[in-house]
């Protein structure tokens, strides 16, 4: 009897540190094929926030990462679009060795807990477990689609990232002056059929930041930078070219510019 | 009109809590009695006690102790309550408190805070609407710190020695030279007046 008060006591404490301590980071992932695979991982943002990252990286069958001291990219996900309609693009870099890292956020709203995109960062820096290693922590770009690249430039901002891609989208217009005088490479995507960050409106809102280069492709529409292009089609924006082929055009011209980068 | 109400519910609901004052002293009408509380909600568990200063005084001390399961975190409240007016339909008053955190995942920090807040009470001894308002600065040893503003809005129900509360908190946290975070909780309430 004296003996069961003891154990009953470390089986609370054992369940306080497990509930507590929450899950280890992962040292393999699940394999999604072409030599990809991807890993959750959970990540402190604003001190108390646990951040649920989606980590997609180059991997061997078994899902443990090929890479080591590869390039690292920050993906912000669209307003209200999930980020699980990313891991297209994250699956397409991921194949050339990137490492890429798409954090949740409030209901899929970036602009309501951007530091989440910052602890990602910091994630794929100095990130424990199959991460270990894996990102040369002066290699971590940040991209955002749409909404997200608004959340991209206020991260670039905070001179955490080497780079800073627009992808149908562009900064917040108060930021565009700081982001000029930081001089940090950037790159903008826009399609050319799209019909919510319309192509005179990126142009002009991407005049005056520089130094940056823009790469227009051809009948791309807004959501075509997402999983599935039925959200235009739907509204009666025409796409001018197939998904596949803009996924292609996208993922090529941000590739190129991520490994480019020194 | 309804999508603007759907989205605002959503933000709502998927926002993480923490940061904040106590729920026991965000209340117009401070008990002249003490009382214990145990509360549960979209965020946390947790429980507390309050006193008065003297017996039947015009403020109270309290303590709560609060979980954070989606966030796995402990936070540790001390609150002082004061009454502002005298104990009529519209009852306001003023709050002011220290907390402290223990974020054990990752790299394990330590945070501690002050807030100061106003309670409007609108009601009487057995029923109150309450709305709060509440400003704070918290720190951590791992990272900025914060600024948090928060909006509450109350039901409070006495009956005999029972209190019952539905409450919510809503706002954000300001996070100077960065960005800011948006924060909700709702919380129910079941407690004993002695």
């Amino acid at each position: 009897m004296g003996r069961a008060v003891p154990r009953r006591l470390r089986f609370v404490f054992g369940a306080l540190a497990l509930v507590a301590c929450g899950p280890a980071a992962p040292t393999r992932g699940t394999v999604l094929g072409d030599g990809v695979a991807e890993a959750w991982f959970e990540v402190r943002a604003n001190a108390t926030d646990l951040v649920p990252v989606r980590v997609v990286f180059p991997s061997d069958e078994a899902g443990v990462p090929r890479a080591r001291a590869a390039r690292g990219l920050v993906f912000i996900q669209g307003g209200l679009v999930a980020e699980g309609r990313y891991v297209w693009l994250a699956r397409a870099l991921a194949a050339r060795g990137v490492v890429v890292a798409l954090p949740r956020h409030v209901a899929d709203l970036a602009i309501l807990s951007a530091e989440n995109g910052r602890a990602a960062g910091g994630l794929l820096r100095d990130g424990p477990g199959l991460l270990a290693g894996a990102v040369h922590p002066e290699h971590v770009a940040v991209a955002g689609h749409s909404l997200g690249a608004v959340v991209a430039g206020k991260l670039m901002l905070g001179a955490d990232f080497t780079s800073v891609s627009y992808l149908a989208g562009y900064p917040e217009a108060s930021d565009v002056a700081a982001l000029s005088a930081q001089r940090g490479p950037a790159l903008a995507i826009a399609g050319t059929a799209d019909c919510t960050a319309k192509l005179p409106d990126v142009r002009g809102s991407l005049s005056g930041l520089g130094p940056l280069r823009l790469i227009e492709l051809e009948g791309v529409t807004h959501y075509q930078f997402t999983d599935s292009d039925a959200q235009d089609v739907s509204s009666g924006c025409v796409p001018g070219v197939a998904l596949d082929t803009a996924h292609r055009l996208i993922a090529d011209a941000l590739f190129d510019f991520i490994g480019a980068r020194p | 009109m309804s999508r603007a109400l759907a989205c605002a519910a959503m933000v709502l609901l998927s926002a993480p809590a923490s940061a904040e004052t106590g729920w026991l002293s965000a209340r117009g009408r401070v008990s002249a009695e003490p009382r214990a509380e145990l509360f549960g909600g979209s965020q946390s568990v947790g429980g507390g006690i309050a006193v008065p200063v003297s017996a039947g005084g015009p403020g109270a001390f309290g303590f709560e102790l609060a979980f954070d399961f989606v966030n796995r975190f402990a936070e540790a409240r001390l609150t002082r309550a004061w009454q502002l007016t005298a104990l009529r339909f519209a009852t306001l008053s003023a709050t002011g408190a220290l907390n402290g955190f223990y974020v054990p995942q990752g790299a394990a920090a330590l945070g501690a805070g002050a807030h100061a807040g106003l309670n409007l009470a609108l009601g009487g001894g057995t029923f109150t609407v309450d709305v709060s308002a509440d400003v704070g600065a918290e720190g951590f040893t791992t990272g900025p710190s914060r600024l948090p503003l928060r909006l509450g809005l109350g039901l409070n129900a006495r009956i005999g020695h029972v209190l019952l509360s539905a409450q919510g908190r809503a706002g954000a946290d300001v996070v100077p030279g960065r960005f800011f975070a948006v924060r909700a909780e709702a919380v129910l309430a079941a407690g004993w007046a002695w």
